[in-house]
């Protein structure tokens, strides 16, 4: 979504790309966000487009995460939040991020501690947020 | 776009390298392999950044087509995305 958004939209998830390219904070990605990523250019706006945006997510990242290594956590936590969100989530755990950085009200609901919004992420970095909360 | 047409000798290590490099299929030419080595030594000397210059491209992509997503269209693009993994 952060991805996505982020180059299709003036928002506050692109605010959040500028930051990571900038060096501002360190990028990790699962790979399940990758996928999705390069599906979702690849279909809507061609097979280049997804080539290039794959390219763009792993060179962002220090680190994308295979399902692989991960499988323990997301043992762990199957059943306590959504099937779509468990790999993500999965990720954050193994390498103990600070924060998730997305817009779904699921990982609020299921009170996830460090799921946080574009809006709110920008902010701890002292930068003035759009109203938008992606 | 600049463009750049290059004569080049190389010859002992750069040379060698340069073939060890394609017939291990690292890239598929050798004008392949000096054009990513030169955008290495701009990313040791900090000027080229990968991801910015992807950021770009994919824009440029996004343009080429000429295709124009309605912030609803990107949503539900996305939610059939997760459904369907």
């Amino acid at each position: 979504m952060i991805f996505i958004f982020g180059r299709l939209e003036e928002c506050n998830s692109r605010l959040v790309l500028f930051l990571a390219q900038l060096g501002e904070f360190e990028v990790v990605t699962s790979e399940l966000v990758l996928e999705e990523v390069e599906r979702f250019f690849r279909e809507n706006f061609g097979r280049q487009a997804g080539y290039v945006s794959r390219r763009f997510v792993e060179e962002l990242s220090s680190r994308i995460i295979r399902r692989d290594e991960i499988k323990t956590e997301m043992e762990a936590l199957k059943g306590k939040i959504k099937a779509k969100d468990l790999e993500n989530l999965a990720a954050v755990r193994h390498e103990n991020l600070g924060h998730l950085v997305a817009y779904d009200e699921d990982y609020q609901e299921s009170g996830i501690k460090e799921y946080i919004t574009p809006k709110e992420f920008v902010k701890l970095f002292r930068l003035r947020p759009y109203n938008m909360e992606y | 776009m600049v463009q750049e047409k290059l004569l080049v000798r190389l010859s002992g290590a750069t040379a060698d390298v340069l073939n060890e490099l394609v017939k291990r299929g690292y890239f598929a030419t050798k004008s392949e392999a000096i054009r990513v080595g030169i955008l290495r030594l701009g990313e040791n000397f900090g000027l080229f950044k990968p991801a910015m210059h992807y950021w770009r491209e994919l824009g440029e992509e996004i343009k080429r087509t000429g295709r124009k997503m309605t912030h609803d269209e990107v949503l539900e693009a996305l939610t059939r995305l997760e459904q369907e993994t």
